[in-house]
């Protein structure tokens, strides 16, 4: 593991966030007797007054109508893959970007700057984090790098360096398939944070990759969509990890949050 | 966590909460609203005057008393929040839904 072996709550902003990039790490620490929380931030119950014209859109393009639809087949969705991986699951209220307001309007939007209103909802995540009924001292954060930008992932980072500033362990994980499709964007990234993260860490997941790829499936409705760029979603996630991993075999990628005291994302 | 339920003439039904709104207790306050609107008040006004704090999940529990609500042809209208309160609702852009009242009297008018 990247931190020590202990209580460990991975938060995911979406529902398929940490199984797509931090499965073989969860099911490894599940084998090694210390099955972690997943936590899934932007999961709230919508209602369909915040439901707008791109929402709507993205909504057809997973081929359903409304809000409820979709929160009820991803929380389907996100309990079968935390059960293949072995995993506890929390679904936080937070609503998706989609879903607030003219905040985001276009795909353009999620994948650009924080709008500054919002970085008041750091604060309120961090916090909620430490009082969940699963936080024990020692507990080892993990939260997306944000590669790639999504403003979800980056609010989520954010309430992960506040953590890290507050003497917790946090860790960083890449952010796939963002990772796969667009490795450039691991560089961009790590330049915007100015040392805000320490140097990549390693960890080994050749014994539980099958079973990253198989909690990965369970996302039927989404598979599609996010990996897009391919018809061979196992081979895409083997050969990066692989690639990655280098002569340790498969493995997933993280970076040590900082103690830093500024909370932007 | 605390809720207590004042019917008011046809179909209106108050609900004082007191106490943290928070993971822990959000289920207790959607079996409450699933009880209210069984019992036939569907038009719910929540005062959060006694709330001290409220988290993602509590509000969580709002829109589903919300929603528990309208699928019974009533509403569901708040009152009284707290400055803590206002700003997780604007922050999280539920107050353009769930438009706070300032007091109890004020969301039970028209209603």
């Amino acid at each position: 593991m990247p931190g020590e072996l202990g209580p460990a709550i991975f938060l995911s902003p979406h529902y398929d966030d940490v199984v797509l990039s931090c499965g073989g790490t969860v099911a490894a620490l599940v084998a090694a007797g210390c099955p972690p929380l997943m936590v899934t931030i932007f999961g709230g119950e919508t209602p369909e007054e915040l439901v707008g014209d791109f929402a709507r859109w993205k909504h057809r393009r997973w081929g359903y109508e409304s809000a409820d639809a979709v929160l009820a087949v991803r929380r389907d969705e996100d309990a079968v893959a935390a059960a293949i991986l072995g995993c506890r699951t929390r679904w936080l209220g937070y609503f998706d970007a989609i879903y607030r307001g003219e905040r985001y309007a276009a795909d353009g939007d999620l994948f650009g700057r924080l709008k500054g209103v919002e970085a008041g909802l750091i604060p309120l995540i961090a916090d909620e984090i430490l009082s969940l009924p699963e936080w024990a001292a020692g507990t080892t954060v993990y939260v997306p790098l944000a590669i790639g930008g999504h403003v979800d992932h980056q609010i989520t980072f954010a309430a992960g360096r506040l953590l890290a500033a507050r003497g917790i362990t946090v860790f960083a994980y890449e952010d796939c398939p963002y990772a796969i499709h667009s490795p450039g964007g691991i560089a961009l990234r790590l330049a915007s944070l100015h040392g805000q993260v320490g140097p990549e860490t390693l960890v080994a997941i050749e014994k539980t990759l099958d079973r990253r790829i198989a909690a990965i499936a369970a996302y039927t409705t989404q598979v599609p969509v996010i990996f897009h760029f391919t018809a061979d979603m196992p081979g895409a996630i083997a050969t990066h990890a692989r690639r990655i991993g280098g002569a340790l075999g498969a493995a997933e990628r993280y970076w040590p949050v900082l103690e830093t005291r500024s909370t932007g994302a | 966590m605390q809720v207590k339920v004042e019917p008011q003439s046809s179909g209106t039904a108050v609900l004082r909460v007191s106490g943290r709104l928070d993971l822990l207790s959000a289920m207790t306050l959607r079996q409450e609203f699933t009880k209210v609107v069984a019992a036939g008040q569907h038009r719910l006004v929540v005062d959060l005057s006694a709330v001290d704090f409220i988290d993602s999940t509590g509000l969580g529990s709002l829109v589903s008393g919300l929603k528990t609500a309208r699928m019974a042809g009533g509403d569901l209208r708040l009152a009284g929040a707290t400055a803590q309160a206002l700003t997780i609702l604007q922050l999280t852009t539920l107050d353009r839904v769930l438009k706070p009242y300032k007091t109890t009297e004020e969301a039970l008018t028209g209603y």
